[in-house]
């Protein structure tokens, strides 16, 4: 009897423990396998993209090149200040010491990477070293293991901030693909090299007519190219709500691809859009596209996270996917996706769901889907 | 007898049918310039759906909860059999030889546990292995040979108690004992050499991880001293945890009341070890995690910065649960004497301090909320608790309970003695002045750091850490001169109440929880390599498990501990239980 | 004698609030944080 009082106790003393650690913000890691971009024939700022990238992901310079005082801040200094003055400094004598010049600031970066202990600005050294021996890894060893194509980058990037034009050398097919190994914690998703890809991650052609999805919430991206250029769209999608085409509303387009994209990511986007060719192309004949067999091709190809927060994707013009089952029954499910205006959730607009997903969708991608849905937990 | 012996030759005999392990031994020149492998994702081996990482981590996990209990029980059976000794006293010896009874038990399980540690590890992990062989070559074989020398010393210290109880025949019982001691700790010093190494690899090339130094230098890599003293400490708080537990259960199961003062005052004195234990481990940690941040700045923001900053919150709930268990107990202890129960009147008003710094404690600052939550509570911090949730105010909780669990630790030493100093009533007006200045203290800096800048923040937690301190300190001295002499009260072991043992029972519980926390934060650090910037982890599982993942996962094993745990207390009553009319 | 425990007490109350009070400062200093700095609500 003591034996299962006691094992009565310990078991509830333990729920309680387990509760306690679903209830804590959950950082799902990164589970992907490693991927290798190539990168053969990026441009000057594709490399500025990636060294950005390399910054705040891969490279871990963020760890402590923040404003905690770990290291310098360089995403908040007056780089175009601080450069010529550091090397300029008396106590630097590494490559670049006593020159000038956009060459000079790229063997200086360069060197802080390989060799951090060439220069140590003042207060940043190793405690009781009297700022001779920094405390920053060496950056092309492990773990941190950043290839010379990555450090370019990372020099292109600060050059770039710093107000030089890059001096770096581009890539060439020789190189070693960039790796992207999944982060032991809380990973970025890989990067995605093409426009298609990015297109359906983000989910553009829920709103926008593209892929022939006819959408009519924002503006169609057919013929983009002919009425903005490349900044001008850049703009558009970092900063929606800056410019609004006429006969469209503003704040439906989420404001926050800026922080979802990377920077390849977006100049990739943008020059897949300013290609794209300036009417639809004839609408395909819907029997003729091949029926999705898998509920990520129904979700790639109706766009459904485009609106909806969906396994992360953060949206917001349509409710929260995930633990839509325990608010909807099954048939509830469906008629939302048949008849979308039928019952619209507390908080949102109606009129913003294609309501024609019952033409456009067969039966078994709705079945997948519903299915999917259905099951899909908080 | 039989079995961990016969165990311990065949893992003997096992490391010598194993070439790898042989060769690795006798021809270390070979070995030299390989470097470490580097195996993809598909040489990892995939058998069924079976999670590789699941079970070598809950076999790792048993197996050292098992392995610090019996390690950490002879450290302290011995210590008291010296009491015993000393005193005089056979209560003391008879405490030792049970402390003994209850390893006993649980020794033949480590073994086994551990011989599925090493078989889920050579299945599933075979090149980090065959790795690992090559940088310790020989010390392995040591290994397994020091092992079976524990097994004997373990048998012979625990048979022997009686063939070799008096005179000058319990010197050489204790030396025994001393070897058992010794041999234990070797052991562990030298598993703890190989998880440090795979955290900071010392004596092989940086680049290659091929092996360019000897066993020693390997061995004494930056984290072993950390660990080993963290370790050690550890395993005693654990180890008398444990042992309380197990006087809780014979508490509750007996009915005979001079077994039940026995195993009452058994459960106060392993209470007090656990907690000796446990004061200076937050030292040890630190010291771990400062020799963390030198070897790897990295490593260190990984575990303090990063995603795991989170397990911290849960530690400190499982701190604040021991805690809580902990003050629990020592109330209930005040009505074993008479004087005690004039204090129990103060106990209500130190439960409300301690429930409501732990209620604190548990806040988040963070909350994860729906959109729609957040409009209900207009923003994503609540308006009245969510200040609750910043440092000043946790620092200024922990603080509060620790000196609260000081105060109740004090009412109960105090109920067993009558100070007969003239100044008693002044000495105590000056504690009490000394509690009301320092509280006042700690909750000021607390108010100072909440309306000051990050830095002032940071700042304002030592000087609530050293009021802490001062506290505990000038009130032991205080108490130290006022009891001399002091008239002693009749302590009625047993007479405690059934509630008090389940507080008791709750430090095992909420002790190896912790523990398989911390393991997973310590495993977490190296995040995806097997030895960290030497040898990379490729297998598809080489992610930092989310913490609810994590949580399920140590539930679960700690689950399995304390099953075979209470299986282990209930089979030991029921070796001591005769049927009716045998003899 | 009550007078007497009550003398003592307020004389012990203001040591010890001496000596925390000392150490707080003594703390910040090292610290390089002088107490009483500006208290800006943050």
């Amino acid at each position: 009897m003591t034996f299962i009082k006691v094992m009565g106790f310990s078991v509830v003393l333990l729920a309680f423990y387990a509760v306690y650690a679903q209830l804590l913000p959950q950082v799902e890691p990164d589970r992907s396998a490693p991927v290798e971009a190539s990168t053969d024939g990026l441009d000057m700022a594709g490399m500025i993209a990636l060294g950005e990238m390399l910054f705040h992901g891969k490279g871990t310079c963020t760890l402590c090149h923040n404003d905690l005082g770990r290291a310098p801040d360089l995403l908040q200094t007056d780089l175009a200040a601080s450069f010529p003055e550091r090397l300029a400094d008396p106590r630097y004598s590494g490559v670049s010491a006593g020159k000038t010049g956009a060459k000079a600031v790229e063997g200086y970066i360069l060197e802080s990477m390989r060799a951090p202990s060439a220069y140590v600005v003042a207060g940043f050294g190793k405690k009781g070293t009297d700022d001779t021996v920094s405390p920053m890894p060496v950056v092309d060893a492990a773990p941190i293991g950043l290839s010379s194509v990555e450090m370019n980058a990372l020099a292109a990037f600060l050059q770039d901030r710093a107000g030089f034009d890059p001096t770096v050398p581009l890539p060439s097919a020789d190189d070693t693909p960039v790796a992207q190994t999944p982060d032991a914690g809380a990973g970025p998703a890989p990067l995605l090299t093409s426009g298609q890809d990015i297109v359906d991650e983000y989910g553009c052609a829920a709103c926008h007519d593209l892929n022939g999805s006819g959408a009519d919430i924002g503006p169609s991206l057919y013929g983009i190219g002919k009425r903005m250029d490349r900044a001008q769209l850049i703009e558009a999608v970092i900063d929606p709500n800056a410019t609004i085409a006429p006969g469209f509303e503003p704040g439906f387009m989420p404001s926050d691809f800026g922080d979802r994209m990377r920077g390849a990511e977006l100049l990739t986007l943008a020059q897949f859009l300013l290609e794209l060719p300036d009417t639809a192309p004839a609408l395909p004949d819907p029997s003729a596209l091949p029926v999705a067999t898998t509920v990520t091709e129904v979700i790639d190809n109706y766009g459904c996270a485009g609106c909806h927060d969906l396994e992360g994707s953060g949206a917001e013009v349509g409710p929260r996917l995930n633990g839509l089952g325990a608010r909807l029954s099954p048939d509830g499910i469906r008629t939302a996706i048949l008849d979308p205006n039928a019952s619209i959730a507390e908080g949102f607009e109606a009129g913003l769901m294609p309501d024609d997903f019952a033409q456009q969708m067969a039966d078994s991608e709705i079945d997948l889907i519903v299915d999917y849905l259905v099951n899909l937990p908080e | 007898m039989r079995i961990p012996v016969l165990l311990s030759l065949a893992i003997a005999a096992f490391a010598l049918l194993a070439p790898d392990l042989v060769l690795a031994a006798g021809e270390e020149m070979a070995t030299v310039l390989e470097g470490a492998p580097q195996p993809s994702r598909l040489d990892y081996p995939m058998i069924g759906g079976v999670s590789a990482r699941t079970v070598a981590w809950s076999m790792a996990q048993m197996h050292l909860f098992l392995a610090a209990f019996v390690l950490a029980v002879p450290l302290f059976a011995i210590a008291t059999e010296l009491m015993g000794v000393i005193t005089r006293d056979d209560r003391y010896d008879n405490m030792a030889r049970e402390f003994m009874k209850i390893t006993m038990a649980a020794y033949s399980l480590t073994a086994l546990v551990g011989g599925g540690l090493l078989l889920s590890l050579l299945v599933f992990y075979p090149h980090l292995m065959g790795y690992m062989v090559k940088v310790f070559r020989g010390q392995m074989l040591i290994y397994a040979a020091l092992f079976g020398l524990e097994s004997i010393t373990l048998y012979v210290y625990f048979y022997s108690w009686d063939a070799l109880r008096r005179g000058n025949r319990k010197y050489y019982h204790m030396s025994i004992g001393l070897m058992l001691n010794t041999v234990g700790l070797t052991l562990m010093f030298i598993a703890n050499a190989w998880v440090s190494f795979m955290m900071s690899p010392a004596g092989v090339d940086a680049t290659t991880g091929a092996v360019t130094g000897t066993i020693w230098e390997a061995t004494r890599n930056p984290l072993w001293n950390p660990l080993n003293l963290h370790r050690f400490l550890a395993n005693i708080a654990y180890g008398g945890a444990i042992v309380g537990g197990y006087a809780a259960y014979m508490f509750l199961a007996e009915k005979d009341p001079a077994k039940k003062a026995h195993y009452d005052w058994m459960g106060y004195t392993s209470n007090f070890i656990a907690i000796l234990g446990f004061i200076p481990l937050p030292f040890a940690g630190y010291w771990l995690m400062a020799e963390i941040y030198a070897y790897s700045q990295q490593m260190g923001i990984t575990a303090m910065g990063g995603i795991l900053a989170w397990l911290f919150i849960i530690q400190a709930v499982l701190i604040g649960t021991i805690m809580l268990a902990a003050n629990y107990y020592l109330w209930s202890g005040l009505m074993r004497t008479d004087r005690g129960a004039q204090y129990a009147k103060y106990v209500k008003y130190i439960a409300v301090v301690i429930v409501g710094g732990f209620l604190v404690w548990v806040t988040p600052h963070t909350l994860i909320l729906t959109a729609d939550e957040i409009q209900r509570l207009g923003g994503t911090h609540h308006k009245i608790l969510g200040p609750l949730g910043i440092m000043p105010a946790k620092n200024t909780a922990v603080n509060l309970m620790l000196v609260f669990t000081f105060m109740s630790f004090q009412l109960f030493y105090r109920s067993s003695r009558v100070p007969v100093v003239k100044w008693a009533k002044a000495g105590n007006m000056a504690v009490i002045a000394l509690y009301a200045v320092g509280i006042a203290n700690i909750v000021g800096a607390g108010i100072y750091g909440y309306i000051t800048p990050t830095v002032y923040k940071v700042g304002a937690s030592v000087p609530q850490v050293v009021s802490t301190l001062s506290i505990i300190i000038f009130a032991v001295i205080i108490d130290v001169f006022m009891l001399r002499g002091a008239r002693s009260e009749k302590v009625h072991w047993g007479r405690m109440t059934e509630r008090s043992q389940y507080a008791l029972f709750v430090l095992p519980v909420a002790f190896t929880w912790l523990m398989g926390l911390m393991g997973y934060i310590r495993s977490s650090l190296r995040t995806n390599w097997h030895v960290y910037t030497i040898m990379k982890d490729n297998s598809p599982e080489a992610y930092i498990p989310s913490i609810g993942e994590a949580g399920n996962v140590i539930t679960a094993i700690t689950l399995g501990f304390m099953a075979i745990m209470v299986f282990v207390f209930w089979l030991s009553r029921l070796g001591a239980t005769k049927q009716k009319g045998t003899s | 004698m009550p007078v007497t425990k009550w003398l003592v007490f307020i004389v012990a109350l203001l040591v010890w609030a001496a000596y925390f009070y000392y150490m707080d400062q003594w703390i910040m200093a090292t610290q390089g944080l002088p107490v009483g700095a500006d208290m800006m609500p943050v």
